[in-house]
């Protein structure tokens, strides 16, 4: 089936894509690399084990937290980067939640770092009733694509990956959705946000630009802490300029009751918005 | 002369040598996988890295193409993972795909239109020009389910396309 336009799909290689791969080629470094003998095994086990305890010792709830142990690209080959994030990081204090029964979300933390055009929000949402509700992220649901659902199942009968049974990855591994949950009697809720908005005078508006991004984890306090990074192409400076020096932004975000009727979990699902102020220079 | 203990490795020239020589097929499946150049040259980057880490364990330089290739895809699957960019492509808003100038939005939209399970063998077959066994290799696949999804990929692939011309 090859043919000229599939082809060319995705266009030429990029020049800035190429000038990448030289520099991370000429950044390799060339060191003689040593046999690994048992007893260097075991001290690279050990020290694993010990990091490893350290790192779940640590309550996962900051931005700080996050670029240093969760996403270290900007640490390791972008420092100046990762230097802007934290050093314009800002706890989110005034904010204003849309009434929700089942969810409580708060935006802990922001960064605008005008140098890189890159705004991060962290924000976190945990049941209201945790000893009824465990909450995770909807990304989390059948996160390898596999799911047909039973009636689709003999559309696939060729492909022995399909799955009429949803899976839900968790800290206990992928697999059926009850079995991964910390307690699978209780009701499971499934979070979702990726947008950051602007509120007031263009209400609405969605931050975007390209190498924007999402990620979602569940801490160890049982939250879902999500971090969206927006590479944001309008002046915020000017907008919050006009609005003496803060920014009013907004982040939808949508819960699902996850239920055994596809059709009923989709028709569960309900939207509210958090809507916040950063300071933005 | 080499010390007792130490193993000799790929050199960074051939490394480099070869890493150019798949730098097309690189950008290509990256793309097929993020949708837009700074994603694909984030996940390419981290494959390289990890790839000369590992360099010592590809025997055979004749495989060094299809061992890159599974690096590649497995940094790929762990960014989306960690870093969720998108939801499932049917869903994903227009704006966040980020296609160079001369691409062919319309063939690339289909392809991103395909579920990864049918769109990476798909592009490593039919644009990267793999072998059914190669991508067997590459994939972590039977030789059988290989051929139903690549099948299958073109099948979805006509039907994206001329949906998209009505």
């Amino acid at each position: 089936m090859r043919n000229e336009r599939m082809d060319n799909a995705f266009g030429r290689t990029p020049e800035a894509f190429t000038r990448r791969i030289d520099q991370t080629l000429r950044n390799l470094e060339e060191k003689p690399m040593k046999r690994f003998t048992l007893r260097t095994a075991l001290a690279a086990v050990l020290l694993l084990a010990l990091l490893g305890s350290i790192a779940y010792a640590v309550v996962s709830q900051g931005m700080e937290w996050y670029y240093s142990n969760r996403f270290t690209a900007y640490q390791q080959y972008q420092p100046e980067k990762h230097e802007a994030i934290m050093s314009h990081m800002q706890p989110v204090e005034e904010q204003q939640v849309q009434e929700d029964d089942l969810v409580h979300v708060e935006v802990r933390e922001a960064s605008w770092a005008p140098e890189h055009q890159t705004l991060v929000i962290l924000l976190a949402a945990m049941p209201q009733n945790s000893e009824a509700v465990e909450l995770h992220p909807a990304w989390n649901l059948d996160a390898d694509g596999s799911y047909v659902g039973a009636e689709n199942l003999h559309l696939y009968a060729d492909d022995p990956e399909v799955r009429a049974e949803h899976w839900l990855w968790t800290d206990k591994g992928f697999g059926p959705v009850r079995e991964m949950m910390r307690e699978p009697e209780k009701q499971l809720l499934l979070f979702d946000t990726m947008d950051v908005r602007l509120a007031d005078a263009q209400a609405g508006t969605r931050l975007k630009g390209d190498m924007s991004s999402v990620d979602c984890y569940v801490n160890e306090a049982g939250e879902v802490v999500t971090v969206i990074e927006a590479h944001v192409e309008q002046a915020l400076g000017e907008y919050a300029a006009l609005q003496g020096g803060t920014l009013r932004l907004s982040v939808p975000y949508t819960v699902t009751h996850y239920l055994d009727n596809d059709q009923q979990m989709h028709d569960s699902r309900y939207t509210k918005t958090v809507t916040f102020e950063i300071e933005v220079k | 002369m080499m010390e007792a203990g130490e193993i000799r490795p790929m050199e960074k020239q051939t490394f480099t040598e070869l890493v150019k020589q798949n730098e097309r097929k690189l950008y290509r499946v990256a793309m097929s996988y993020t949708g837009n150049v700074t994603d694909a040259a984030d996940a390419v980057q981290e494959a390289l890295v990890r790839a000369w880490s590992r360099r010592h364990t590809l025997r055979d330089e004749q495989l060094f193409s299809t061992w890159l290739m599974s690096i590649l895809i497995n940094e790929c699957k762990t960014m989306l993972r960690k870093r969720r960019r998108m939801l499932p492509f049917a869903q994903l808003p227009e704006t966040q795909l980020q296609l160079p100038p001369d691409a062919d939005r319309e063939w690339a939209d289909a392809l991103l239109h395909l579920p990864e399970k049918y769109r990476l063998p798909l592009v490593l077959y039919a644009l990267e020009g793999y072998s059914v066994a190669e991508v067997a290799q590459i994939t972590h696949l039977p030789v059988n389910t290989v051929k139903t999804r690549i099948s299958r990929a073109r099948k979805q692939m006509r039907q994206e396309v001329m949906d998209n011309a009505e």
